[in-house]
């Protein structure tokens, strides 16, 4: 769908943007992280708020596409966390709160 | 076909401060890497330009992909140029069907007004030896806020000092320098 009407409106031309549920984060913001895994080929990538797993998503393509590296991805809501670990099984998915002392895998993984 | 970056195929010296050189990929000696581009790509969608200007055009490995992202965006297009005419008739096949428009020219001296507003919103600036002067030819034509990026900043003198320059003189942004094998700088124009 796309961000016309829908953000801050002091965006450069919000309607040129799409996402895949309410609330995630732009797809192209995905491509351009995408984009960032593949040039600096990390180790490790964290991303905190994996929501649906959609911009996870896109790390965890790219990690894979350079051969090594692994995404941890933090989600405060333990069942969105659950659906995010069945749909990216590459990618290690940790809920709790945002605070390190806390964070564990979903439930049953 | 792609190929690993090593001594092998490339002889000039690589950025000190690129972990693994071999990580990253060429399809022909002295391309660019494919890396770069996918990072110009995710760049494109991300800004969501709508004029987007490549110098050195070379094979065009940097150019499909720029060119692919601004059709996912539905929107915009790029222009490219090469003072090679073999290369630009090349690219030309290569790119045909993309929102592509292949230039065969000296980036340094090309009338860009026949071809844009000042509407460039990205920039990549990877030619000749002389990147200061691509840069300069092209300035009138980048939007407020335009994103440049600069290749090779690792391993000829030329184009670091050329960033370094615009940076001292306030034309542009700091500099973000990623430590890819050639070097890669990018900033936003102030």
């Amino acid at each position: 769908m796309s961000l016309e009407g829908y953000t801050d409106p002091r965006a450069n031309r919000p309607g040129l943007y799409t996402i895949a549920n309410p609330q995630s984060a732009e797809d192209e913001v995905g491509d351009f992280l995408w984009g960032v895994v593949r040039l600096t080929h990390p180790d490790n990538v964290l991303e905190t708020g994996a929501y649906f797993g959609d911009t996870t998503a896109r790390l965890v393509d790219a990690v894979k596409r350079n051969g090594h590296g692994l995404v941890t991805t933090v989600e405060k809501d333990p069942d969105r966390a659950k659906h995010v670990a069945e749909r990216l099984p590459d990618a290690r998915v940790l809920t709790g709160s945002f605070d390190w002392v806390d964070l564990r895998p979903p439930e049953g993984r | 076909m792609a190929m690993p970056l090593g001594p092998d195929n490339d002889s000039n010296p690589f950025n000190p401060d690129c972990r693994e050189v071999s990580r990253y990929h060429i399809t022909h000696a002295g391309a660019t890497e494919l890396e770069v581009g996918a990072f110009l790509a995710g760049l494109a969608r991300a800004l969501q330009p709508r004029v987007v200007v490549e110098t050195g055009t070379s094979w065009g490995d940097t150019t499909i992909q720029l060119a692919q992202a601004v059709e996912a965006n539905g929107h915009g297009h790029v222009i490219t140029i090469d003072t090679s005419q073999g290369k630009v008739l090349k690219a030309q096949k290569r790119l045909q069907g993309l929102p592509v428009r292949v230039l065969n020219g000296d980036a340094r001296t090309y009338d860009w007004s026949t071809v844009t507003k000042r509407q460039v919103d990205l920039a990549f600036i990877d030619g000749g030896t002389d990147r200061r002067a691509e840069f300069d030819n092209l300035r009138p034509f980048l939007a407020a806020g335009a994103f440049v990026a600069f290749h090779d900043t690792a391993n000829y003198r030329g184009p670091r000092e050329a960033v370094e320059a615009l940076h001292a003189e306030g034309v542009i942004g700091p500099p973000l320098y990623f430590p890819t094998p050639r070097g890669l700088a990018l900033a936003v124009v102030t």
